[in-house]
């Protein structure tokens, strides 16, 4: 469990200086999506979005993304909107303290 | 060996593609992307491709499907099978011997990593 707050550094290869902010506007929209699929109580949406944040996290150097993104996988699978919830509030917590330095 | 290799990418997440497009930025490759397995699949038979590389978990048309209609028209054409690399979010024995049983070269996990993509590019395309 992250200190809430504390910032986070995270190390990212500096070849990825230019792909790095469309990364991140992305899991922002995440955010958005994974209300609205809450919502309407989609969990084949929240199932889809969390094998993306899982798929894509790690590569770029965002690790935790890709932890997270598991982690919402598996709560949509299991239709667990309450762990769905958690891990989304852990997502927004995150991007609100995440800081990249491009020396990875 | 090639001058430069033409690979063809399937993959639905904008964020992948972006970030298989930084990889691989550079006179070594030209990368055509496809969102689905069918888009694949077109762009596979107008096109020699020296390597694909195959998201399984995709809409419209799934990297399982794709590969097995990629590997038929191959038969159907009299080709050489082109490598296929299968990127997958899943490391399971299952889902390896899934992807290889579709006609996939070769198994990938999914998030990528900058080296493990160019080792597993330099040793398939090394044939070519």
């Amino acid at each position: 469990m992250l200190d809430p707050q504390e910032k986070i550094i995270v190390h990212v290869d500096p070849d990825l200086e230019d792909i790095v902010p469309r990364f991140m506007e992305l899991r922002h929209e995440d955010v958005q999506v994974i209300d609205a699929a809450l919502a309407a109580g989609d969990f084949m949406a929240l199932s889809r979005i969390g094998h993306s944040m899982k798929g894509a996290g790690a590569g770029y150097g965002f690790d935790y993304i890709t932890e997270l993104g598991r982690s919402v996988e598996e709560a949509a699978k299991a239709q667990d909107a309450g762990g769905v919830r958690t891990y989304a509030a852990q997502l927004v917590s995150y991007l609100a303290r995440v800081e990249v330095v491009f020396d990875g | 060996m090639a001058d430069r290799y033409r690979i063809l990418v399937a993959e639905d997440a904008r964020d992948v593609r972006l970030l298989i497009g930084c990889f691989l930025d550079g006179p070594a490759y030209c990368l055509d992307m496809a969102e689905n397995g069918q888009q694949a699949l077109e762009l596979f038979k107008q096109h020699a491709y020296d390597l694909v590389l195959m998201d399984m978990q995709m809409p419209v048309m799934d990297g399982y499907t794709a590969t097995r209609e990629v590997r038929a028209w191959e038969m159907e054409q009299d080709r050489s099978p082109t490598p296929v690399l299968a990127a997958s979010g899943i490391e399971t024995a299952e889902e390896i011997d899934r992807c290889l049983e579709a006609g996939c070269t070769a198994h990938l996990c999914k998030p990528f990593r900058k080296p493990i993509l160019l080792e597993a590019l330099g040793r398939y395309l090394r044939a070519c």
